[in-house]
């Protein structure tokens, strides 16, 4: 749940990066198959990824275990 | 954070990543060129960059299925239940078909996986979904018996 809120607010930001994240970590797609189907390439995919990683991961730790629901 | 903004970071912080610690700095301080905020938005990302590697690395259905293998409880206690098979499974947990070793009956458990112990929001809505129903008593809800904690795992029995 508090991944799902991080998503949503990532998704404000940048649409494709949210996409990267559900399709990867929700959807268990492979990085070339994401670059597919988005039409990117894989290295953007790959950039996208761990930039989101980083944002979200530091989003939930300063949303805190409180305001996870 | 505007998705402007976002877009800026990003950029910095893309090819910030790609450098060895003693060149970002430097590429730091030239690119955000002054703009403070802007370099400790990007800082605190690359800060996030080092821990973030197996943060939600592999895919959420591949992580369930390894943090709970289905035959890892075929035969263990609970309490006084001793499980028998599991009867499915969902994003909250799985269902167990046990029998109550005291009272000689058959019961369904419910485990919250160990995985799911260290998200405090998860085994808050657990419980509270154990004493909801525990304070109803209708043929067609579930009447919870017991609900407990094993080596991590919360369990509710029904």
């Amino acid at each position: 749940v508090a991944l799902d809120d991080a998503l949503n607010s990532l998704a404000r930001l940048d649409e494709r990066q949210s996409k990267i994240v559900e399709l990867r970590f929700f959807g268990g797609l492979t990085e070339p198959e994401i670059a597919e189907v988005l039409q990117v390439s894989q290295r953007t995919v790959s950039g996208d990824w761990q930039l989101a990683r980083s944002w979200l991961l530091r989003e939930l730790d300063q949303t805190g275990p409180d305001e996870k629901s | 954070m505007t998705p402007e903004r976002y877009q800026q970071v990003g950029q910095i912080y893309r090819a910030a990543v790609e450098l060895d610690a003693a060149a970002r700095q430097p590429y730091l301080v030239a690119a955000c060129a002054g703009d403070e905020s802007l370099r400790a938005e990007v800082e605190a990302l690359l800060a996030y960059d080092a821990q973030s590697a197996g943060f939600i690395d592999r895919p959420a259905l591949a992580q369930n299925a390894e943090a709970s293998p289905a035959h890892s409880w075929v035969g263990q206690r609970l309490g006084h239940c001793q499980l028998l098979a599991l009867l499915g499974q969902g994003g909250m947990g799985e269902v167990w078909l046990a029998e109550d070793t005291q009272l000689g009956r058959q019961v369904a458990v419910k485990l919250l996986p160990a995985a799911f112990t260290t998200d405090a929001g998860r085994v808050r809505r657990f419980r509270q979904e154990a004493r909801a129903a525990s304070a109803l008593n209708h043929p067609n809800i579930l009447t919870i018996h017991e609900i407990g904690v094993h080596e991590n795992t919360h369990s509710l029995s029904c």
